[in-house]
């Protein structure tokens, strides 16, 4: 039990006063019970959010998102996923090299004709595959899961493989 | 309120840039089927020639040779349902190359 006097020993005079509350403390802090009545005359009343604070909210949260977007998108790979893209890169340069020689065992015929021609196109495109497809992997799969990358990766590994190089052929 | 278009699927997300490089890229793959058909009449008639019929694998290694274009065609035509326009031409190129290289791989066997 407590009478009047103890609770004035707790308080100033002047501890009402709506000019001492804090600056910059939001609002629901320096009245933490609102009433849903009519508020009394001594309480401040809640400043209402104006259009350009909802600007500005919705400015920061944009900013936010590209920022995680960002962030995201400059990831490191894993160490694992590094390992890994090496391996298939150094496969690939493999493949280029086995085509490359392929291509050097083959004997041009001393006529030039259209079929000849085109042979040789065909055999400098099969040169141009592998790396071609391992930078358009790289490239395309690049705002994708990882996992995607290393699919088409190795799907490019069964593809390219050099057959012509490998049976020993000059074919 | 309106109403939100719903999201384009599929082909229809090509337009009018996707088609244009697929058609374009139709008429490169065109070449070589055309150098796979012209190998397979040749071989067919050769062996005419000669009065021999080619047995199953030579069947299929020329047979597989005509087609790959028409296959390696239809994959990148697939993949790029969900590409830019530009990446749909990337595509498109390294299946050209692609083709090539299973062709050639097919002729060592």
């Amino acid at each position: 039990m407590s009478d009047s006097r103890d609770d004035d020993a707790l308080g100033w005079a002047g501890d009402d006063d709506p000019t001492l509350s804090p600056v910059g403390v939001p609002e629901r802090d320096a009245a933490p019970a609102a009433a849903p009545g009519p508020s009394p005359a001594s309480a401040p009343t809640p400043a209402r959010r104006t259009v350009l604070d909802e600007a500005e909210d919705a400015e920061d949260r944009a900013a936010e998102k590209e920022l995680a977007e960002a962030e995201a998108a400059s990831k490191q790979l894993s160490s694992a996923a590094l390992i890994g893209l090496g391996v298939l890169g150094g496969i690939y340069l493999l493949y280029t090299i086995g085509w490359i020689v392929s291509f050097g065992r083959y004997v041009t015929p001393a006529e030039m004709s259209f079929g000849v021609f085109s042979d040789l196109i065909a055999r400098t495109l099969a040169i141009a595959a592998p790396p071609f497809w391992f930078v358009a992997t790289l490239l395309i799969t690049q705002r994708r899961d990882v996992r995607y990358r290393f699919l088409w990766l190795v799907i490019g590994v069964l593809v390219l493989v050099p057959w012509p190089f490998l049976l020993g052929g000059g074919a | 309120m309106t109403a939100v278009a719903p999201a384009k699927r599929g082909f229809r997300r090509y337009g009018k840039g996707g088609w244009t490089v697929a058609i374009v890229f139709a008429f490169l793959y065109a070449y070589h089927l055309w150098g796979g058909i012209a190998n397979l009449i040749g071989v067919v008639s050769l062996l005419n020639i000669y009065g021999t019929a080619p047995d199953g694998g030579l069947w299929a290694l020329i047979v597989g040779y005509a087609i790959v274009p028409v296959v390696v065609y239809a994959a990148a035509l697939l993949v790029g349902r969900t590409l830019r326009t530009w990446e749909r031409a990337v595509v498109f190129a390294v299946g050209f190359a692609v083709v090539s290289t299973i062709s050639l791989s097919l002729l060592s066997l």
